[in-house]
């Protein structure tokens, strides 16, 4: 079976937790799931499915922006 | 004068006397004057008893000279004008003469020595003493000669400086008692000569035979004689002249020494300093400076 | 007075007049000649002595006249270089002071231009402070705003994505 680690905020809700792991497991199929609440990410989540990283929080597009601003 | 013999004791005691007074005296002012220094009138005290003493004595002397030793006074001297004669080697000559060559043997002894033993010895550059008397001598007879007649001075000083020897040596010959040689008409007819063949000699060789027969008739020939005599006169003035004072002065001197007799103690050496010294020495003088004079006028 | 013989006259004449020759000759040889030689040997030599002595200060006056010739020229000479020696003094002076201006302007112009440098660096450092800042606070304005609304829009968002 496939292990999901999937990052989250302190402001997700179950409801958008679960219609996250619907989702991943819709496309997958079978998988299971690891919550880790990290508030630094901001917002959204970061999944991580046996090696392959999905960055959809928003810490990350700001440090995006940052780094473009920057250059 | 024959004198008494009390005369000649009261002489005597007299003479005496006044000698031991004068030389107490003197003694006595001498030893004031070392403890006391002089003043004026004690040095005149002292030079009077000098006085004193000396005449005391010279009268003591003679006295007894003429007591006992037969000095007489008022001798009868007598003189002759041409000196006596003496027979040298069996040859009779003048007594002058052979006064003559003693002096010269006399001055051959001294040159010699000069000439060998002090001469050597002269200082180069440092004159003294003996030396400087000679080159002064030399040195004056030099100038002498040149100042009266400049040209041949050079073989003319010689002759005048031996000359002058001569006749200096005549002198003393005469403080000796000889006759000297240049109170002999002879002698000093001989020198005479000579100046008058060197007048003649350098006057030839001045201007010739002929010329210095014709400065004799200079101005005007009609002084011709006259000068020839006034010329042959020369030698002989000279020699009359230097004759005649030295028999003038022999004879005063003989004339004292026979007057005072047995007193002719001390007085003739005084005096016998101007007749016998002095006046030879004008008269040498004299001598050479006419000659001088002469020959520069043959010259001129 | 004793009589005279003329004979005896004449030969005493002529032994005095060779007598007088005689000592004439010995006095002139033997006293005469040498002292004489002597004061022309010495006279020469004092003739020869003040001649040397005169000549030699001739010579001294005449070296003493070249070495003051000599003196004045080094003195000219030394004053000429003396001039020459300020003259170049003074030149390299200005030189010196011109290269020392410049300089100056240099290191002036450059003290600036770092100035510059330092102020454009500030000014970006500070910028980039700022946007860091303004980052940070805007980090933590989101940290705070977001809502779960926001979240569920980012998932459908992503999922739309790989549905479609």
């Amino acid at each position: 079976m496939k292990t999901a680690v999937i990052t989250v905020a302190s402001n997700m809700s179950d409801k958008t937790y679960d219609r996250i792991c619907n989702g991943f497991a819709e496309i997958l199929g079978e998988i299971s799931f690891e919550k880790v609440i990290d508030d630094k990410i901001i917002g959204g989540f970061i999944a991580e499915i046996e090696g392959e990283v999905f960055d959809m929080s928003i810490a990350s597009q700001i440090a995006k922006m940052q780094k473009q601003i920057s250059n | 004068m024959v004198k008494t013999k009390t005369v000649t004791i009261i002489e005597f005691a007299l003479s005496a006397v006044a000698f031991v007074f004068g030389l107490i005296g003197w003694c006595a002012v001498h030893s004031h004057i070392k403890h006391n220094g002089t003043s004026k009138a004690l040095k005149k005290k002292s030079r009077l008893l000098m006085v004193l003493m000396i005449v005391a004595a010279w009268f003591f002397i003679g006295t007894a000279i003429t007591a006992f030793w037969n000095g007489k006074a008022g001798m009868n001297v007598e003189f002759s004008m041409f000196s006596d004669r003496v027979s040298v080697f069996g040859f009779s000559m003048a007594k002058t003469s052979l006064t003559m060559w003693i002096i010269t043997a006399i001055v051959l002894v001294l040159c010699l020595i000069f000439r060998f033993l002090v001469f050597p010895k002269f200082d180069p550059d440092n004159p003294k003493g003996f030396q400087n008397i000679m080159e002064l001598a030399i040195e004056a007879m030099d100038n002498f000669t040149k100042g009266s007649i400049g040209d041949y001075s050079g073989e003319l000083s010689p002759y005048m400086f031996s000359l002058a020897v001569f006749m200096v040596m005549c002198a003393a010959s005469e403080l000796i008692g000889q006759r000297p040689p240049t109170s002999d008409l002879i002698v000093t007819l001989a020198m005479g000569l000579i100046t008058f063949a060197l007048i003649n000699i350098y006057g030839i060789r001045k201007k010739g035979f002929g010329g210095r027969v014709k400065s004799l008739a200079k101005p005007n020939p009609v002084i011709f004689p006259m000068k020839v005599i006034s010329d042959i006169a020369v030698p002989i003035s000279l020699a009359c002249r230097l004759f005649g004072n030295m028999i003038g002065g022999m004879i005063v001197m003989d004339l004292i020494k026979s007057v005072l007799g047995g007193y002719a103690s001390g007085i003739p050496a005084v005096l016998g300093l101007y007749f016998n010294l002095f006046h030879p020495l004008i008269q040498t003088y004299i001598f050479i400076i006419l000659s001088l004079t002469f020959i520069n006028e043959a010259i001129e | 007075m004793e009589g005279l013989v003329i004979s005896d006259a004449v030969k005493d004449l002529i032994i005095n007049i060779i007598n007088i020759i005689v000592l004439f000759v010995i006095v002139r040889g033997l006293a005469y000649k040498p002292v004489k030689k002597f004061l022309d040997a010495r006279k020469e030599r004092v003739a020869n002595e003040l001649s040397e002595a005169s000549e030699a200060k001739q010579t001294a006056e005449e070296e003493a006249l070249k070495y003051k010739e000599l003196i004045e020229k080094s003195k000219a000479q030394s004053t000429e270089l003396i001039n020459e020696a300020e003259h170049t003094a003074k030149e390299n002076a200005a030189e010196i002071i011109e290269t020392a201006k410049q300089k100056a302007a240099e290191i002036t112009a450059k003290a600036y231009q770092n100035a510059e440098k330092e102020r454009e660096n500030q000014i970006a450092a500070m910028k980039g402070d700022i946007t860091e800042l303004a980052f940070d606070i805007s980090r933590q304005v989101l940290s705070r705003e977001v809502t779960d609304e926001d979240n569920m829009r980012i998932a459908d968002a992503f999922f739309a994505k790989y549905q479609g």
